[in-house]
């Protein structure tokens, strides 16, 4: 968009907004020239990222092989200051060029530190790598810091979770609040960018971070079985299917289904479907992310969305204890009912042509 | 109005007191999906999602039955099904696309024939034989059916049965070999469909940029396997055309602005130094060389991408 969409774009705000609307033009120049002046390529952008990445792991095996493994002290300095400098360097640099090397110093900083408090008992280490990565979050908005930060956050929350309630549901815990959390955050992105100039730099990184945290969860859920009898395989499906129905209900909003009886019988279908999912949270908690990224026009999200629900219904499948003859048929079954939702809106389509 | 990005909708919302509800209209007006791209989404989906498990259903269904079912019925189900389709994309279908999604199909099933025919003869043979019989029998499918994703699925199997041939018949062979070998396979294929991109065949940009990246992971196999083991006579066969590879490839890329192979070509290289350098020394010290080289070297890179970027965004 050029300089003259700008233009286009702003008036036709001021027209929606009314006479209050302003606008400091100066900055809003100065911070588009800023933005347009890094060309997007996601050639260059995967490239930083692999070579951070190759950097890191290199430097790494210096360290590891170099012995500086035996001391403690040594690895907690090094990290906290590399974790420094990677904040530093980029509150101080906007240049993508300097992001490969904090996303290395950053993480490899994080790792090293982790190595160095291993002595120390989980929760505190958690704590301390929680108030990191949210320190993080809190000075600098970088795109690919800001995803590791969300990531190593919710990696200390389970953590968290996980030594404060010992048993294999907590990471029910975990899917639930993650869910609550990814819902409300994809929701809402206009509230959240219009908020606070930081917040709204960290909305697209913290949701994508949010994104992979849940369906990372809901994956691990779906090995739930093998960690003993102790795990019960439904509980996050306590939130996951009705936070499903709410987004339906939203759709159905925007598909502009006025009538209440109508509303209420899809609903009433939308339940029968997900209902044989209950022990499987995984697949609902998918379907979740599936619909709610394709709500916000989210191609990312939604790829990730696919790819999990398949590997869901996959596994789904694998796990069930029926013998072949009884899953063909379940198959059959459930495929002759989607076909049937198919054809109801095929007909819902060609009335609303028909108009 | 053109296409707006995130980034900018950001922007005016930083430096202007746009409220959330306007930022919410605008991003339901122009970027959130609206009703008809809801509709054929959930379409699709359900027609996916239903032909999928109805398919499935009815492929567990023989599955469960396959032991009782005699040979006869066993071949001849799946090569009715062949037929079928077949028959189904010359008469029923006028749609290209779903014709060559079903072709394509059909050439999966091929696979499957031979698999079922493989079990049933007990034929014992090595994996290879029914890779190169698959790949042998829709050759001429490929040739006829424009088709990219068939092509990448052609490609996969002559890379498969390449790979098992050596694995199972010249065992004896150093995997420095099998890499340049894999290297060519897919360098042809390269050369191949670049050139028919250029003769107005319609060849899609994410194809020839994963036979590009194939052969060029082989290409570094194949390098990296020479630093680390012995050097053998088919090396200075690889290194010329390695280097007359990376070359051309690297210039074609800057004369027709492509960034892709720019940037891949290059970090091949860079692999292709790490090795070198860790093959030099594994000690501690190198490792750190090893990391500083990498960053440098990538920084360099990138700023070179981006610089040449906006050079031709400026033309």
């Amino acid at each position: 968009m050029n300089k003259h969409g700008l233009n286009e774009l702003l008036n036709e705000i001021k027209s929606k907004e009314g006479e209050n609307f302003t606008y400091d033009e100066n900055s809003l120049i100065e911070g588009y020239e800023r933005v347009h002046a890094e060309p997007e390529s996601l050639t260059i952008k995967i490239l930083s990222i692999v070579g951070g990445m190759a950097a890191t792991i290199a430097f790494l095996g210096f360290l590891l092989i170099g012995g500086l493994y035996d001391s403690d002290v040594g690895l907690i300095s090094f990290g906290v200051l590399f974790v420094a400098a990677a904040v530093w360097l980029n509150r101080s640099y906007e240049k993508l060029i300097i992001d490969t090397v904090s996303v290395s110093l950053y993480v490899l900083g994080f790792a090293i530190f982790i190595m160095g408090l291993d002595d120390l008992d989980d929760t505190m280490l958690a704590l301390m790598c929680l108030t990191i990565s949210l320190g993080t979050l809190r000075f600098m908005q970088n795109y690919v810091l800001a995803f590791f930060a969300t990531l190593a956050a919710n990696s200390s929350i389970i953590v968290l979770i996980i030594e404060a309630y010992d048993s294999p549901n907590a990471l029910h815990v975990f899917t639930l609040l993650i869910t609550l959390a990814t819902v409300a955050w994809l929701l809402n992105e206009a509230k959240l960018i219009a908020s606070d100039p930081r917040i709204s730099r960290l909305y697209y990184p913290v949701r994508i971070g949010l994104i992979v945290s849940m369906l990372t969860a809901l994956i691990a859920l779906s090995f739930g079985y093998e960690w003993g009898k102790e795990f019960t395989s439904w509980i996050a499906s306590l939130v996951t299917i009705p936070a499903t129905l709410y987004v339906v209900v939203r759709i159905l909003k925007l598909l502009h289904v006025k009538d209440k009886l109508r509303k209420m019988q899809l609903l009433a279908l939308a339940l029968l479907i997900l209902a044989p999912t209950v022990f499987a949270p995984y697949i609902s908690g998918s379907i979740l992310i599936i619909l709610l990224c394709f709500l916000v026009n989210y191609r990312t999200g939604l790829v990730f969305g696919i790819i999990a629900f398949i590997y869901a219904v996959s596994r789904y499948y694998y796990d069930l204890n029926y013998s072949l003859l009884q899953k063909s048929m379940v198959l059959m079954i459930s495929g002759v009912l989607l076909l049937g939702l198919y054809l109801v809106v095929h007909k819902i389509q060609t009335s609303d042509e028909a108009h | 109005m053109k296409k707006i990005s995130h980034k900018d909708i950001r922007l005016i919302s930083r430096y202007s007191n746009w409220s959330a509800r306007g930022i919410d209209d605008f991003l339901q007006a122009h970027i959130y999906n609206d009703k008809k791209a809801w509709v054929t989404f959930l379409k699709l989906f359900l027609l996916s999602l239903g032909v999928g498990f109805t398919v499935a259903g009815i492929v567990f269904f023989f599955a469960y039955n396959w032991d009782s079912l005699s040979d006869t019925i066993k071949l001849g189900l799946i090569e009715g099904l062949l037929v079928a389709t077949v028959l189904a994309v010359l008469l029923l279908y006028k749609h290209p696309l779903i014709k060559k999604i079903i072709l394509t199909g059909a050439a999966g099933l091929v696979g499957v024939l031979f698999a079922v025919f493989g079990q049933v003869y007990q034929t014992g043979a090595n994996a290879y034989d029914f890779f190169l019989a698959w790949t042998l029998f829709v050759t001429l499918w490929e040739i006829v059916v424009n088709f990219p994703p068939m092509w990448l699925m052609y490609l996969v199997l002559i890379n498969t049965t390449f790979m098992l041939y050596v694995e199972q018949v010249m065992s004896g062979v150093s995997s420095l070999w099998a890499f340049t070998m894999l290297f060519l396979i897919n360098l042809v294929a390269c050369i191949v469909f670049i050139f028919l991109s250029h003769k107005k065949i319609s060849v899609p940009k994410w194809f020839i940029q994963v036979i590009v990246l194939a052969a060029l992971a082989y290409a570094t196999l194949a390098v990296g396997s020479a630093i680390f083991d012995k050097i053998e006579p088919i090396f200075w066969l690889l290194l010329p055309v390695v280097l007359a590879t990376y070359g051309l490839g690297a210039w074609f890329g800057y004369k027709s602005k492509n960034l892709f192979y720019l940037a891949t070509i290059p970090f091949s290289v860079i692999i292709i130094v790490c090795c070198i350098l860790i093959e030099m020394s594994d000690e501690a010290n190198m490792f750190f060389v090893i990391g500083l080289f990498v960053i440098i070297a990538v920084t360099l890179l990138v700023k070179g991408l981006i610089d040449l970027q906006r050079r031709w965004s400026n033309e």
